[in-house]
């Protein structure tokens, strides 16, 4: 009976929908999502479980956010968008150390490389500041060193674009365009950059090709405890645990206290999130403040100059010898295996690139 | 995830059901049986009842009482461990499975036995027990064998062995799951009179080092649920251990150093008591 009359109701509804519709020929039901299906490759495991169900992936939605990412109407001159500092050809990492602010400012962290954010549960930034990505995405615009603009500002630049206007509501349903929508766009098109098909990939997770023996002796060095990246690392997955961890690079962390700027506990001064190793020999420079521009320095590192200090990760458990003391034949073979994470297949995915013309 | 929850709780309640529908077909030719409506059994074609009714307990809780000795566990805290060596922990955790609960109708096993223990959390609930009283129960430290062996992308993410739990510890390959993860820093030097700054690291599983429990306890699950309540002791996990600036004293992957990792399990049993 109720339903009976909840279907007389949505008749009624219909027909006086379609009598006002003569009034209004201009604002037709563009409200209609198509499901946007991810492509995940083998190795890496599903992502909805850390979809935000307010935020489900939509293809309006991506396209949308792929288009803001691109954008320099996010920065106070129009001159910076997201890409300014995120290159796609570098993972969505920046080959300069320090980022540049549209007004020449110098931050004093490296940007992180794009890749596979849409798995990390444990707070986006080198700090992990941001607990979801569509948190993180409202930060950069109103940062002063980076985009220096306030969202009031935005806001308005893009309700007073018809474009914009009509691709928010086609996305999101919405008449008005706020800070928190764009950043849903924004991390909608993050959770699509998503890098599982390298030459690692192709070996270890599909098992439809064979690295070299160099490659392979460095696979043996990662996953053991000769060189033993993998305890943070991990292997087959996202290459990283997403854990703050010190590795031995400072005694003093007046320059940059890291995770304790976020929790202000004693135990995670000088830690700083484990990065994915995927596409890093794209990723250049490394480290949180961009130190190292090269695997050779950074490998150097882990080698022979972990430094010892009150949070030092116990895993870093050869401190005492400065590292795991490898020989150079060593050091070439990890390197030669690290670089088997590039993934040419990501770096140039036409559906990452800019789409504004 | 609610949806995945909801098929999770429905597969429990549909594994009793089927053990009960099995038991029901056994005797649904006389008229006795189990005559309430609310119970999980109710025989509407019974007229007698025979006792057998079995009710869901709402809640089967653990709550683990975490300690460094004599005091509470707390991470980053310095204390002497049994052979006077200062130490701190910064991480500590261990699996439990294969829970199984004995009552008047035998050996009850959870439908998902699998606890992720960790030293800074002590209430965890394992769903669902059967109203009874319970005289003993049994599980094992360490990961069963057959999840050992599974993907840990194919358990539901609500459990602990799933790759979705953020702190679940699997190796990444065969080895299967780490079942015990100390990790901390210990003074190593020879007057144990310095401060707690070299590493110590303890990764261990493997199913030779899964260690089997069992305690006699009256238990008696209600309609209101039941906390189960056990003392853990994780400085007693170094028992025995002389961690000096031998690496190999206070480092062990299980592989490259089985006998330091035996050393630390078999200081288990000790380790685990009831509250």
């Amino acid at each position: 009976m109720f339903m009976f009359q909840l279907k007389r109701a949505a008749v009624y509804f219909v027909v006086a929908f379609v009598f006002a519709g003569c009034n209004q020929p201009d604002e037709p039901d563009v409200y209609v999502t198509t499901p946007y299906e991810l492509n995940i490759p083998q190795g890496l495991p599903p992502m909805d479980p850390f979809i935000p169900v307010d935020n489900p992936m939509t293809v309006e939605g991506v396209a949308l956010g792929r288009k803001l990412f691109y954008d320099p109407l996010l920065s106070d001159d129009n001159s910076q968008s997201c890409s300014s500092c995120h290159f796609q050809e570098h993972g969505f990492a920046e080959p300069r150390r320090f980022s540049e602010g549209i007004d020449g400012s110098i931050g004093n962290r490296n940007a992180m490389a794009l890749i596979n954010l849409g798995w990390n549960q444990f707070g986006f930034f080198w700090d992990g500041r941001d607990a979801t990505l569509e948190e993180q995405a409202l930060k950069p615009v109103t940062n002063p060193i980076e985009m220096n603009t306030s969202w009031p500002e935005v806001e308005a630049k893009l309700n007073a674009d018809t474009e914009y206007k009509l691709l928010f509501k086609q996305a999101y349903n919405v008449d008005y365009i706020d800070s928190l929508t764009v950043a849903k766009a924004i991390a909608q098109f993050e959770r699509t950059l998503i890098s599982g098909n390298s030459r690692f990939d192709k070996w270890y997770n599909q098992q439809i090709i064979q690295l070299n023996e160099s490659e392979l002796r460095g696979f043996v060095l990662y996953n053991g405890e000769g060189a033993d990246c993998f305890h943070c690392h991990g292997l087959g997955g996202l290459i990283t645990d997403n854990r703050f961890r010190n590795n031995g690079m400072d005694t003093d962390f007046s320059a940059d206290e890291g995770r304790y700027l976020v929790t202000g506990d004693e135990p995670d001064k000088g830690k700083f999130r484990t990065p994915t190793l995927r596409d890093i020999e794209m990723t250049a420079p490394y480290m949180h403040d961009g130190r190292f521009f090269t695997l050779e320095e950074v490998i150097d590192h882990y080698s022979e100059h972990i430094l010892p200090s009150a949070t030092i990760d116990p895993l870093m458990e050869l401190v005492g010898n400065g590292g795991a003391q490898l020989t150079a034949q060593d050091k070439q073979d990890l390197i030669a295996f690290l670089k088997t994470f590039t993934d040419e297949e990501f770096l140039t995915n036409p559906e990452h690139s800019d789409p504004n013309p | 995830m609610p949806y995945i929850h909801l098929k999770f709780e429905t597969m429990k309640k549909l594994t009793l059901f089927l053990m009960l529908a099995v038991a029901a077909g056994f005797s649904s030719c006389n008229s006795d049986g189990c005559i309430d409506p609310a119970a999980l059994n109710y025989d509407p074609n019974a007229k007698d009842d025979d006792g057998s009714c079995v009710y869901l307990a709402e809640n089967l809780n653990f709550k683990f009482y975490n300690k460094l000795g004599a005091q509470d566990f707390e991470f980053n805290t310095e204390v002497q461990s049994a052979s006077g060596r200062t130490v701190k922990f910064t991480r500590a955790q261990m699996y439990f499975s294969g829970f199984a609960f004995n009552g008047s109708g035998g050996a009850y096993p959870l439908v998902d036995p699998h606890l992720l223990l960790k030293a800074d959390k002590s209430d965890y609930n394992l769903g669902y027990l059967p109203i009874d009283a319970y005289t003993s129960f049994t599980f094992s430290a360490g990961v069963d064998s057959v999840s050992n062996h599974s993907d840990p992308a194919g358990f539901p993410s609500t459990s602990a062995l799933s790759s979705n739990n953020p702190d679940h510890m699997h190796w990444g390959w065969d080895p299967g799951y780490i079942f015990y993860v100390l990790e901390g820093m210990v003074d190593t030097s020879a007057a144990m009179n310095g401060t707690a700054n070299a590493p110590f690291i303890f990764h261990v599983g493997g199913d030779m080092l899964r260690v089997d429990m069992a305690f006699v306890s009256n238990i008696n699950s209600v309609v209101e649920g039941v906390t189960v309540e056990l003392d853990v002791d994780w400085l007693k996990l170094l028992d025995g251990t002389n961690m000096t600036s031998d690496v190999s004293t206070r480092s062990t992957h299980t592989m490259n150093n089985p006998s330091l990792a035996a050393l630390m399990v078999s200081n288990i049993d000790e380790a685990i008591s009831l509250h």
